[in-house]
């Protein structure tokens, strides 16, 4: 009985909070232990749950007993396995990492603790579940960002906290409507119930409301300002998590909404919403000197790239989207751990004065060329796959190839910007070479499983997504071909413009929305929708 | 008339997110509007007559609908976490900087 | 600054009375509006007013905390002994077939747990706010 299918979807949420508390209890020379236990357990729990849901198409799992209506369910398809697998590795990556930086005990507790909470948000089965799910991440995250206490941490946890939190008072607007409408907030009974009601004003309003509180989850175009700074001031184990997981969870919850009910009126608007959002990443990320601050804005940049993916919802862009979702998580979260090692040992954190990475740390700098090449979409990486296929289902839409093309070669220019920290001067040449550690093998997982997911991609559609793939072959070397052409292009861009620091970047790098402008955004960011949702 | 008038205050609670200066105004304003939206949900599933969701006292077409409060609950604790969190921030911020500005909070470019 | 008189003595004569209120709130929270979080956050003002007629504490900040956390690791035990009885999660460990009085215990148990986590944490945050010491979170 301990062990049947009804239980298991509670096992993956209660062990790691169980074993927060047990990390938080014990000493801490067993508290490494205590974090492998955990993970190892969770992964053996989740693979074997995951063999015996495989073939179904949902599992249902309602608590206490109670109707479907009235009482908490939890609810597991390819889908959310697919995001348990990506949470469940991530996090081991991010435990590994986190002997290295610190072995504080309430670190580990809110770490733990965030996994069992992300664990139940994307299990999660009626809106309100998902609201008190969500709201917990939020306060959870804003610990583990604010952790090590000094200004620009509190800062930015301050504005994490309070504009996330606004943009869920929209999201409890739009439930309070469904509630009306629909008698339940189940979302498989909401699903039958709502066609009914499609066409009906208070409907729309709430698909606009939804849309604009998982627009601020997500970063999307004119709430995005919240997503550098938190990303770029927290510890960067936290950050490799929230730039790889927490903000895909934003994604994950529109998909499930518009599972639900979708208006096709709304699709032109989100893809260049999506696609303002990835432009806007990439002129920012360009003119910024701290290496953090860059990774976070190409986090922005990437997932406006695949919102234009997912935003429509159908086709090809739709796998697309899917695909560099898991990519873009194994990347980015690499490319945070190898710049969080950076950062601990230069004690600087300006990309124009560090310099001799490739001396200090080999096997590191490694591991950050294949992250960098696997972002700027090198053919065999796997960042390549997830890009290739939403422009190769935009191709007939001029300005949606325009604008991918133009963010690839920012990208690149960006990456070019920071590889020269690899560049060592005379008098970099006497440093010793850092020691290989066990925080190494984080690194090494996180870039085979680049190389792998390149290799595997259609076995992982196909199992973890249950999504179609257009037919290509990415070891054609026609696209190898326009890689080195983005790369030049990229070159070009960085040598003649950024380099020499004009004055236009200087006045980009210090624009910055502040709280109520934000506010005011997010209100025009709602009023717009709702004025194209009304009209159409 | 009452949900219109609920409406109004969380629109007033936004409207003073956007344009105050100090962190702790905005952190109320914050609360305001879920007070506010909190009040919205319960009032819409009452009805004239309706009686206490109790079973047993009367039938059940005639009672009030008892999974709103149940959430609101919720809501609630949740709202009030939040506002726990962001004024310990806050004080610290205070500690930190001297200041309770947005604009000085924002503006400060060291590290 | 110095309180009035009567501002003391009626905080004095208030504050059992706040204590009643808030365990009444607690206890009948399965019956009657209320329940478990109402009245900590009672409880809680309970203290708030006798801290702020007598102008010092009347708690210990440590061995508050550390109930505090010990009423956690309680909650959460008492919501997972339902795997064992069971075979679910995070539902009343007691059967299903038991009476109505006996059934309440746990819905009881869990307003009274919660309750008194509620209260501490609220006493808790409100001195480290005032005092201007830090607490340990």
């Amino acid at each position: 009985m301990l062990t049947s299918l009804h239980i298991m979807p509670a096992y993956l949420i209660i062990i790691p909070i169980v074993f927060a508390i047990a990390a938080y209890l014990l000493p801490e020379r067993g508290s490494r232990w205590v974090c492998a236990l955990c993970q190892t357990l969770l992964t053996l729990a989740a693979f074997h749950y995951y063999a015996l849901i495989f073939d179904m198409d949902m599992h249902l799992v309602a608590f206490g007993g109670w109707p479907d209506f009235a009482g908490i369910t939890l609810r597991n398809d390819h889908l959310s396995m697919g995001f348990a697998a990506m949470a469940i590795f991530l996090w081991w990556c991010v435990l590994l990492y986190a002997f290295f930086e610190r072995l504080s005990r309430s670190y580990l507790f809110f770490l733990l603790f965030l996994e069992g909470t992300f664990m139940g948000l994307i299990m999660s089965n009626d809106l309100f579940n998902l609201f008190v799910f969500i709201e917990v991440v939020t306060i959870i995250s804003t610990m583990l960002i604010t952790y090590r206490g000094d200004g620009s941490s509190l800062r930015a946890g301050f504005y994490y906290l309070l504009f996330n939190n606004a943009g869920m008072l929209f999201y409890l607007v739009a439930f309070i409507i469904l509630y009306q409408v629909c008698g339940t907030l189940n979302l498989q009974l909401m699903k039958e119930a709502l066609p009914a009601h499609m066409g009906e004003f208070p409907v729309k309003l709430s698909f606009v409301l939804v849309t604009a509180a998982f627009g601020v989850k997500s970063a999307f175009f004119p709430v995005y300002n919240w997503l550098p700074k938190a990303h770029s001031a927290a510890p960067s184990a936290v950050s490799a998590l929230l730039s790889g997981l927490l903000v895909k969870s934003g994604l994950y919850e529109f998909i499930r909404l518009n599972e639900v009910f979708h208006y096709a009126s709304l699709d032109f608007f989100l893809v260049a919403v999506g696609a303002a959002t990835a432009l806007l990443g990439v002129i920012f990320a360009l003119c910024q000197k701290d290496i953090k601050l860059i990774l976070a804005f190409h986090t922005v940049s990437q997932v406006g790239i695949m919102f234009m993916g997912i935003g429509p919802f159908r086709g090809f862009a739709y796998s697309g989207g899917m695909l560099h979702l898991v990519n873009h998580g194994m990347f980015k979260a690499l490319l945070f751990l190898c710049a969080g090692m950076i950062v601990s040992d230069y004690r600087n954190r300006n990309v124009n004065q560090i310099r001799g990475v490739l001396r200090r740390f080999p096997l590191l700098s490694v591991f950050m060329i294949v992250g960098m090449l696997s972002i700027t979409g090198m053919p065999s990486l796997n960042g390549y796959i997830g890009k290739y296929i939403i422009a190769d289902s935009v191709r007939h839409i001029f300005w949606e190839k325009a604008v991918l093309l133009l963010v690839n070669v920012g990208t690149a220019a960006s990456f070019i910007k920071i590889s020269q920290i690899f560049t060592a001067d005379y008098k970099h040449l006497r440093i010793p070479v850092k020691r290989v550690g066990l925080e190494h093998l984080p690194l090494f997982l996180l870039s085979s499983s680049c190389a792998l997911l390149a290799a595997y991609y259609r076995q992982l559609a196909s199992w973890l997504f249950e999504l179609p793939i257009p037919a290509f072959t990415p070891s054609d070397p026609v696209h190898m071909l326009e890689y080195l052409g983005i790369l030049a292009a990229g070159y070009a861009l960085y040598h003649f413009f950024i380099k020499k620091d004009p004055p236009f970047v200087r006045r980009i790098r210090n624009a910055d929305i502040s709280f109520e402008n934000a506010c005011m955004l997010l209100l025009g960011f709602v009023c717009m929708m709702s004025v194209i949702v009304m009209g159409l | 008339m009452q949900i219109m008038l609920a409406t109004a205050i969380v629109l007033i609670g936004f409207y003073g997110m956007c344009t105050s200066k100090n962190i702790i105004k905005s952190i109320v304003c914050l609360n305001i509007s879920e007070a506010a939206i909190i009040l919205i949900f319960l009032r819409s599933v009452y009805f004239e007559g309706a009686a206490l969701p109790i079973i047993g006292l009367r039938h059940a077409g005639e009672m009030v609908d008892p999974l709103p409060q149940a959430l609101m609950i919720t809501a609630i604790v949740i709202g009030a976490s939040v506002t726990s969190l962001a004024l310990m921030i806050s004080i610290r911020l205070f500690r930190a900087y001297g200041s309770l500005d947005w604009r000085m909070l924002l503006e400060r470019k060291d590290k | 600054m110095r309180l009035s008189n009567l501002l003391v003595n009626i905080a004095r004569f208030i504050f059992p009375f706040m204590l009643m209120f808030g365990l009444y709130i607690i206890l009948y929270g399965d019956v009657s509006p209320g329940g478990g979080f109402q009245g900590g956050a009672i409880l809680a003002s309970a203290y708030i007013t006798a801290y702020i007629a007598r102008g010092e504490r009347i708690f210990e900040i440590g061995s508050l905390v550390l109930l505090e956390k010990v009423l956690y690791v309680l909650i959460v035990a008492m919501a997972l002994i339902s795997v064992l009885t069971k075979g679910e999660a995070f539902t009343s460990f007691i059967p299903s077939g038991e009476p109505l009085e006996i059934r309440r215990l746990f819905l009881i148990a869990m307003n009274v747990f919660i309750g008194f986590k509620v209260a501490l944490g609220i006493t808790s945050l409100f001195s480290s706010f005032v005092e201007q010491e830090s607490v340990d979170d």
